[in-house]
């Protein structure tokens, strides 16, 4: 996967901390008159091994085509990018920093005395830098979603004199008893809640 | 069903008291990011309606 940053040189944001005067053009990504921040939120379904379903559910190939889209982007938010028993995410950390997200925030290990097993596979990746941090753990998860820790990241980051909070998220996968249509009605009045505070 | 609601809860409660605790402030922009497990396009419209009200 190294081979990636023979194709892919470190860019930087055009509202970027850094001097530009000293940086060149083709190393600036284009984001257009209004240097618009772009912002990605991806489920990636990379669990952990000896979890798959056809062959190794192509988890290297999709890391890989993942890797060259990231030029695209500005601040990364992902799910199910599972650090536990692989080196998958550590490789990705690796790479994207070398590409100009030289800051991130990955989930925490679950701990030694949790009934869980594997991280929440949740990771976010930045350009900008990240001034404050925090893992907020769920205390509830029912079915196979015990096995993970599930939870909530929160960064905020700085871009120029203004900061942007994120919080990303997977929550409960497995569910029974509802329909579709009920438990969109039930989040976005939650949701509308959160976002009117 | 009802673990995800509180979990949605708990994000809730988490965000309000990053506010009061200053660690969140006004002047900044919040967004909420994730898989919530729901049909996107679905959610969309239902929260596009919620913000317009």
């Amino acid at each position: 996967m190294e081979e990636i940053l023979n194709i892919s040189i470190t860019k930087y944001h055009p509202l970027h901390d850094v001097d530009f005067s000293n940086v060149k053009d083709n190393f600036i990504v284009d984001r257009g008159i209004n240097k618009k921040i772009k912002l990605l939120s991806y489920n990636i379904f990379l669990r952990p091994p000896p979890v798959k379903n056809n062959d190794n559910d192509w988890k290297d190939e999709r890391l890989y085509d993942f890797l060259l889209e990231l030029k695209d982007f500005d601040i990364i938010c992902l799910q199910e990018m599972f650090g536990t028993l692989t080196t998958r995410r550590q490789t990705l950390i690796k790479i994207s920093s070398k590409l100009g997200f030289f800051y991130f925030y990955e989930i925490p290990p679950p701990s030694f005395f949790s009934k869980n097993i594997i991280d929440g596979g949740l990771l976010i990746l930045s350009r900008f830098p990240v001034v404050d941090t925090e893992f907020k753990p769920y205390t509830y998860a029912i079915l196979d979603c015990i096995f993970g820790q599930k939870g909530c990241l929160f960064v905020k980051i700085r871009i120029k004199d203004s900061y942007l909070v994120i919080v990303n998220t997977h929550l409960q996968a497995s569910y029974f008893g509802t329909t579709q249509e009920d438990w969109v009605k039930k989040l976005s009045n939650l949701y509308k809640k959160v976002l009117k505070f | 069903m009802e673990a995800r609601l509180e979990q949605v809860k708990e994000i809730n409660e988490f965000i309000i008291e990053q506010y009061n605790c200053g660690r969140i402030t006004y002047n900044d922009r919040l967004i909420l990011l994730g898989d919530f497990n729901v049909d996107a396009t679905n959610f969309k419209k239902k929260i596009e309606v919620a913000i317009s009200k």
